[in-house]
Parts: structure tokens; C-alpha cells; sequence
């Protein structure tokens, strides 16, 4: 009994935390371009509702996720236009851009769905990989998972590989820490900026996508409820590396499983709200003990100007 | 970059324009809010007309859009002096129900407490409630190096939790079980109101002293001038003798407080109890309160009593013709990104007029436009 129990909370665990985990990775293309990515948030909402509605519409894994990424581009877009290309400031316009995408999705669901909430969707059920799963302890945590967690894994080394081992990679860094030399050099800080803001829409799409579709099957007011800023946490706290930052995210993870767990076995007599909080306080005491640790991307939160 | 504007002789038309960025932001913000509803079957004008009646429209809207602007007010010009001092406090929801927290705490803790006290004390307790609250990002900030961009952002989720952990635990009313609040406080913690003017509460009264305050603070002061010298240069501010750190940690501490303050009116004036989630998005909207209020405690006075309106215009209207209040976050977000989107692209166009200017006059000089 206490195996199995355990066994089921590391494999919600993986499960949990890969929302958080690519919105992590997102803000690393982001920030280390040197966009802050106050608007992660927002993103994950907007791609969550696009892609639940897209899947009550067409059935379509696929096509959702795939919608749902689009979403998050589209609106990465709008404020990199703003951001980047009119030089307005990241933290106000991300927050307003979250308010935004809040106000949108919530007043949309009630104008398609008024008050009755929206059917609840197919679930996406854990494909078990064959010889893998068999591995005692890791097997079933790791390799009997949605497809989307495997997607996951799969994006993650990629990330690094192009963040530290691509001329894209470089340039993208270059112009988050010294925009004016990197000009010198003949990047367009512009465009890469642009780009890395973007690519950070992207996967904060497909985490808001996998929220949606995979854990919560279903659309719900402020569904992201705040993974956005953890997702922001565990980048910044990760020093903006997708490998570091993906660890922090499954830290975050983890609480918020055992917040879930914890739930369910209401056995324990405490408040639910007090449960509810400890993924906040998991993060909060996250970043006490790591601290400034990591130096930033010096050009981070800095409008470039052309002279 | 402030001063840059400065040499320009010739004022644009664009350049004035601008001037009023924030009315025109509030008035994008409205209009595409207006635009949205079209998908509800309401016409612009409907929805422009319902919004003033709702706010606007008898006593008892004008009470409520005065008793929504109350806190906003306190809260906002207490975001106006974080912001002038450079220090990124967002974190205002969080200590607002902090505040109202405080609040309940001196009114259920001791009831027989006489009004005389017992309102200064809660004012005092919930000041000094979302003041703590602040201060764990300011020693984190000061210990650690965080910015307290994130920290404060955090701590808006623990504050909304814990008091609804509160009045779902240790202070949950005994007699209503219908939804999770406090009993009603002591006749005598509450704010006096009047039917006669739609329940107006005399909130807004220290509303509007503490805006006046906190504005004669921040522009009629040496502190004050500190302040602001140390959100516009910290290093050329500790030149002239001031200390960056202690002037931020003054900043965030009043700032916090304030917003306690709010929550701390909020409750014993209007809710009379407190309820799980009683001021939702009251600390984000004193947020863009004090933005649309170009960050200055004297201009928020009316930026506030826009955002009041706003609130209960958008609340009436969910009644009336079934928008969604939700549709209020909308509007604030585009007129956050509005003003913000304004104020970029002033200084772009007064840059370019400085460019023009300097490649007219010193045409062969190449030094000066390598500068930033």
C-alpha cells in the first residue's frame, strides 16, 4: 500500500510539473534575449481556452495543442511588438497583457458557455513504454506518462542544445547581454529579441495546452492560476538555463502534487486552503535558500534604442 | 532621458496629444471594451450609456462608485510613492487582504473595544499588517538580492489563501454557515455611512486625506524629493547624501502599508465582516490606478475615482444586461498596456526630434550621436 502510494504520487509529479516545466523553458528564450516574460501567464490562459475549444470543436489532439501554440505566439507577438519594437515597459505590459488575456478568456467562456461550464473533454490516457516502464521505481515515474510528458522530455535537451550550442543560441544570448555590441556584430537585436520572445509564446502555449487538455480536461476561470509565475520563478532562480530552470520547475511540481494528494486524503485536519497554499510557500522558500545566486542576462528588462 | 525633450523648440501636434496619454488611455481601454461587447449583441452606445447609469446614474451608484474608489485611492498612492522611489511593489493585493485580515483580527480579538479605539486601532493594525506583509520581500531583498518584483507577485496568492484559511478556520462565523466569513463586527469598528447619500461610507474621506498627504509628501518634502531622486538616478541620489537602500525600504513599507490601509477600510466600511476573497482585484486595480495616475498621488485622485466608476459600472452591468464583470479586467489591462504604449512612444518621438536637431546643428560632430 505505502509503495504504491508513493510510486503514484513521483508519477504525478512528473505529471504536474510539465506545464511549469515548458513555461520555464519559454521564459529561459525570453529572458535570456533580455525581454522579461511577465506575460507567461497570460499566454498559458490564452493558449488553454483556444486549445479546449479547438477540442470540443474537431476532437483532434493535435490540431489543439498545435492551435493553442499558435495562440501563444500570436499574443507573444503583440507584446513584442510593443516591448521590443516600441520600446514600451515589459513588467507594466506583461501584467496588462495577463489582465487582458484574464478578462478575455473568462467573459468568452461565459458567452459560449454561460454559467453550466464547459463539457468536460476526453482524457488523454499514459502510454506505458514497453521495455522502459519495466524499470523498477523510475519505470512507471518516468515512462508511463501522456505523450505530452515525453514531448517534454524530448524538448528540454533541445532547448539547451539551441540556447548553448546553436549560432541562434548565441545570437540570442549576445543580444540579451550586450545588445549594442552584438549590433556591432551585425545581429538584428530587434528580430532576435523578437524571436526569442516568440519561441517563449510558443512553449508557454504548449504548457498552457497541456494544462487544459491533460490535467485539467477542461477549461476553468484563471486555469493557469498562477503556474505562470512559477514557471517565471524557476527560470529566474535556475539562472535562465533550461536544464536548471526544468529542475526548479519540478520542484514546484512536487508541491503542487502533494498539494493535490493532500487534498484527496482528507484525512488530516487542516484547512484546505492552507494545503492550497504550499506550492507558494514552497517557492517562496525556494528562492530564500537559493537567492541571487545566477547573474542576469545583463540587457535583461533594457529597451534597445538604435542610435 | 527625462530632460532630452527639453530642447525642442517646435511642439508637435503628436507631441501634445500624447500629453493627455492617460485620458486617451482610459478611453481606448473603454472603447475596445465598448468594441468586445458587440459579441453580447449590445451596441457601443448601449454599453457607453449603461456604464454611466451604472456608475453614475442614481444616489445609490454614485455611493457605491465612491465607496469602490475609496480603497483604490489609499492603495493607489501608496503604488505612486513605491513606483517614484524605483521600488516595483505589485504586490498590493496581497497586502490588502492582509489588511482587511488586520482588521478582523483587532475587531473579533477584542470586541468590547470602544469605536473611539477600536477605529484608529484598526487603521493602525492594518497598516501595520500590510507593512509585515511587505517586508518579507524588502528582506529578501535586502538579504538575498531578489528583486521584489517577484517576491510581492508571490505573496499576492499567500495573502488571498490565508484569509481565506482564516475565515474558513479560526474566524469562521459560527451562526452563517452559507458562505465562508467572520461574524459581523462590533457596531462600533464600523464607518459610518449614509443611506441618504447610497451608503456612502466616510472612507473616502480618509481616501481622500491620505492622497492628499502622501501627494504633499512626495512633492512638498525633503523626504519626499528623496524619494523621487532615488527612482530617477540612485547613483547620482547617493551623491547627494542619500542612502538608496533606506530610502527604497522606506518606500515599500509605506507603500505596503497603504494597502493594508485599503483592505483595512475596505472591510470595516463596506463589508462589515470579512468574507473569503471580500476585495478581489482591488490591489491590481490600484495598480493601474497609480499608472493612470502618472505615478503621482495628486492625479491618482481622479484616476481612482475613474477606476471606481469603472467597477461598479461593470458590476451593475452584469446585473442589467449580462456582461460579464470579467470584461474589467480587460479594460485594465489595455489601459495599463495603453499608457505604457503612450508613454514609449513620446519619448521615441521626442528622441527623434532630439536626432533631427543634433544632425541639423552638429552635423559634422560624430561623437554625440554614439551616445545612448
Amino acid at each position: 500500500m505505502g509503495m504504491a502510494v508513493v510510486l503514484e504520487f513521483l508519477n504525478s509529479m512528473i505529471r504536474v510539473s510539465v506545464p511549469v516545466i515548458l513555461v520555464a523553458v519559454g521564459v529561459c528564450f525570453s529572458e535570456k534575449s533580455g525581454v522579461f516574460a511577465m506575460g507567461s501567464e497570460g499566454y498559458m490562459l490564452i493558449s488553454a481556452f483556444v486549445s479546449v475549444v479547438v477540442m470540443i470543436q474537431t476532437s483532434n489532439h493535435f490540431v489543439s495543442i498545435a492551435m493553442g501554440i499558435c495562440a501563444g505566439m500570436a499574443v507573444a507577438a503583440v507584446f513584442s511588438y510593443f516591448t521590443v519594437v516600441l520600446g514600451a515597459d515589459q513588467v507594466i505590459c506583461g501584467l496588462g497583457s495577463n489582465f487582458v488575456m484574464l478578462g478575455l478568456t473568462s467573459s468568452l467562456q461565459r458567452l459560449f458557455w454561460g454559467t453550466t461550464g464547459i463539457p468536460r473533454i476526453a482524457a488523454i490516457n499514459p502510454i506505458a513504454i514497453p521495455l522502459l516502464s519495466d524499470i523498477p521505481f523510475v519505470g512507471n515515474m518516468l515512462f508511463n506518462q501522456p505523450f505530452l510528458t515525453y514531448i517534454t522530455y524530448a524538448l528540454i535537451p533541445f532547448a539547451w542544445w539551441i540556447m548553448f550550442r546553436s549560432s541562434f543560441g548565441l545570437n540570442l544570448r549576445a543580444v540579451g547581454e550586450n545588445p549594442s555590441c552584438a549590433d556591432t556584430l551585425g545581429v538584428n537585436v530587434r528580430r532576435m529579441r523578437v524571436r526569442g520572445v516568440v519561441i517563449g509564446g510558443a512553449f508557454c502555449g504548449l504548457g498552457g495546452a497541456v494544462l487544459a487538455l491533460s490535467q485539467v480536461q477542461s477549461f476553468t476561470e484563471n486555469i493557469s492560476g498562477g503556474r505562470g509565475w512559477l514557471g517565471l520563478i524557476a527560470a529566474t532562480f535556475g539562472g535562465w538555463n533550461p536544464l536548471a530552470a526544468s529542475g526548479a520547475g519540478l520542484i514546484f511540481g512536487a508541491a503542487e502534487s502533494l498539494q493535490l494528494r493532500l487534498q484527496i486524503f482528507s484525512k488530516i485536519s487542516i484547512s484546505s486552503y492552507v494545503i492550497l497554499l504550499i506550492p507558494y510557500i514552497v517557492a517562496v522558500v525556494f528562492i530564500m535558500f537559493v537567492g541571487k545566486s545566477k547573474r542576469h542576462p545583463a540587457g535583461l528588462g533594457k529597451h534597445y534604442r538604435k542610435v | 532621458m527625462r530632460g532630452m525633450g527639453n530642447g525642442i523648440g517646435r511642439k508637435r501636434i503628436l507631441d501634445v496629444a500624447i500629453n493627455f496619454s492617460p485620458v486617451i488611455s482610459a478611453f481606448i481601454g473603454i472603447l475596445i471594451g465598448a468594441c468586445f461587447v458587440a459579441l453580447w449583441g449590445v451596441s457601443p452606445i448601449m454599453f457607453f450609456a449603461e456604464l454611466v447609469k451604472g456608475a453614475l446614474g442614481d444616489r445609490l451608484a454614485v455611493g457605491s462608485t465612491l465607496n469602490n474608489a475609496a480603497p483604490l485611492l489609499i492603495a493607489g498612492s501608496g503604488t505612486a510613492i513605491a513606483f517614484r522611489a524605483g521600488a516595483n511593489n505589485i504586490g498590493q493585493e496581497g497586502q490588502l487582504f492582509l489588511g482587511g485580515l488586520g482588521a478582523a483580527t483587532v475587531s473579533l480579538l477584542i470586541p468590547n473595544l470602544p469605536g473611539v479605539i477600536g477605529i484608529p486601532a484598526i487603521f493602525l493594525v492594518s497598516f501595520i499588517f500590510g507593512m509585515a506583509f511587505a517586508s518579507i520581500a524588502v528582506l529578501f531583498r535586502l538579504l538575498k538580492g531578489v528583486n521584489e518584483l517577484l517576491v510581492t507577485l508571490l505573496l499576492n496568492y499567500v495573502g488571498t489563501l490565508l484569509v481565506a484559511a482564516m475565515v474558513n478556520g479560526p474566524f469562521r462565523s459560527a451562526t452563517n454557515v452559507s458562505y465562508p466569513q467572520t461574524d459581523a463586527f462590533g457596531e462600533q469598528f464600523l464607518l459610518t455611512n449614509w443611506p441618504q447619500f447610497g451608503y456612502m461610507h466616510s472612507g473616502i474621506f480618509i481616501a481622500v486625506a491620505v492622497v492628499l498627504v502622501s501627494g504633499y509628501f512626495l512633492w512638498f518634502t525633503p523626504m519626499g524629493l528623496r524619494i523621487r531622486n532615488v527612482g530617477l538616478s540612485p547613483e547620482a541620489s547617493r551623491t547627494t547624501g542619500s542612502n538608496p537602500t533606506a530610502i527604497f525600504v522606506v518606500a515599500m513599507l509605506i507603500s505596503g502599508g497603504l494597502s493594508g490601509l485599503a483592505g483595512g477600510v475596505e472591510v470595516i466600511g463596506r463589508s462589515e465582516l470579512l468574507r473569503q476573497g471580500f476585495g478581489a482585484s482591488l490591489g491590481f486595480d490600484s495598480l493601474a490606478v497609480a499608472l493612470l495616475g502618472d505615478i503621482n498621488p495628486f492625479a491618482v485622485l481622479p484616476a481612482g475615482l475613474f477606476f471606481g466608476a469603472l467597477r461598479t459600472g461593470m458590476q451593475t452591468m452584469q446585473r442589467s444586461i449580462g456582461i460579464p464583470s470579467a470584461l474589467l479586467d480587460l479594460v485594465k489591462g489595455v489601459i495599463m498596456i495603453s499608457i505604457m504604449v503612450g508613454g514609449a512612444i513620446k519619448l521615441y518621438v521626442r528622441l527623434s526630434g532630439v536626432k533631427k536637431q543634433k544632425r541639423q546643428v552638429e552635423d559634422d560632430n560624430v561623437e554625440t550621436s554614439k551616445e545612448q
